[in-house]
């Protein structure tokens, strides 16, 4: 190359300045895009995120506050479960549960987390981060794994899902939420 | 063959008064201010467009990838975090879509209408001006080199930037760069933009 153009960047290629002006007016094509596509697209755009402003959040309020029940329902029958010794006749059991209640709490602490997990179906949005793939509200390796099996189903793997944003959902985005837990 | 182009259409809310950076826009998006989706609608239509159009060379389905781009931007509200410059995180998602596309209308296109968009080789078609010598040989540069080429001195972006949009390294957009000036400069057809 015998003219450098562009000495503004410490950039070591360079190109002469009329190719550049050339290659500039090559690709200085516009696309018409009619208002009806700007319109279609602008639409869309106020029919899905307006919901996140007025109208998701009291029915995800509901949404969740019902899940915070089954939870805690489900909860409650673990516990009443754990309580039951076999080889007891069932008053006995009623009798004896009432004065262990300072320990269910505990216990409902532990069964809700992996009554939560269980329940979970696999395409909810994520409660506690956009990478918490299987819904245990941590990222770790496990969301990797768990996003790995489920490419096997390509076709019900939420677009979200592109945590590396490169426009597919691969194993790339497996290995990035890989090392984003490692990093963790 | 492609279809005449005409300038990009104005619509009566332009983006160029809001003084907001892409950054503070997608803070906004992801609060649900459609508004300023808009914004960042009109900022990056015609580079999203033209990029599709670059890959596809076909107006109605730069116009679809389009749409699908913005949808598939549009997806990632809320929650979605800039890292680079929002073109960094478009012209991957414009490529495939574009490949996409083109693969599918190919599938339903018979061999007459394919062969239409076929580039002609060099030999066959008369030589009328230095632009359409330039647009031959930048026809017959591999893809990869070509883009690089395009990214670097029509979009302006640096090496850098080029290696993050691509998705490859740095020292790849320097060895393609090189190959694709070796190839324009030993051309006859583009050997005079550099001096001989």
């Amino acid at each position: 190359m015998n003219k450098s153009h562009r000495p503004d960047e410490d950039e070591t290629i360079e190109a002469p300045q009329e190719l550049i002006d050339a290659l500039a007016d090559l690709h200085n094509e516009r696309i018409f895009v009619p208002p009806s596509i700007d319109e279609e697209i602008m639409a869309e755009a106020r029919r899905r995120l307006k919901p996140v402003e007025a109208e998701a959040r009291p029915s995800n309020i509901l949404a969740w506050s019902g899940w915070g029940v089954a939870i805690a329902a489900c909860a409650v029958l673990v516990f009443s479960l754990t309580l039951r010794e076999p080889g007891r006749p069932e008053s006995a059991e009623m009798a004896d549960a009432t004065p262990a209640e300072p320990a269910s709490e505990a216990e409902m602490v532990d069964a809700a987390p992996a009554v939560a997990k269980a329940d979970a179906p696999a395409d909810a949005p994520a409660a506690f981060a956009r990478e918490d793939v299987n819904g245990d509200r941590s990222v770790d390796i496990l969301d990797a794994f768990a996003l790995a099996r489920r490419l096997e189903q390509p076709e019900s793997v939420p677009a979200a899902w592109d945590f590396n944003n490169d426009g597919t959902i691969d194993r790339g985005d497996v290995d990035w939420i890989a090392r984003v837990s490692v990093k963790l | 063959m492609v279809e005449s182009l005409q300038t990009s259409g104005k619509v009566e809310h332009e983006p160029q008064s809001d003084s907001r950076g892409d950054r503070e826009l997608i803070d906004a998006v992801n609060r649900g201010d459609s508004a300023a989706f808009d914004v960042l609608y009109l900022r990056h239509r015609d580079w999203v467009v033209n990029l599709a159009f670059r890959f596809t060379r076909d107006r109605d389905l730069a116009l679809d990838v389009l749409q699908e781009t913005f949808l598939y931007f549009l997806k990632k509200f809320p929650g979605f975090e800039l890292t680079a410059k929002l073109t960094t995180f478009f012209y991957p998602a414009v490529r495939n879509l574009s490949l996409t596309a083109l693969k599918k209308a190919r599938r339903y296109q018979s061999d007459e209408e394919i062969s239409e968009h076929v580039v002609a080789p060099p030999e066959a078609a008369p030589v009328e001006s230095q632009r359409e010598q330039l647009a031959a040989v930048m026809a017959e540069l591999s893809e990869e080199h070509r883009e690089v080429l395009l990214l670097r001195f029509v979009e302006g972006m640096k090496m850098g930037e080029i290696a993050q949009t691509m998705g490859i390294p740095t020292g790849t957009v320097k060895s393609r760069l090189h190959n694709a000036l070796t190839v324009l400069r030993k051309d006859e057809r583009t050997r005079k933009f550099f001096g001989k």
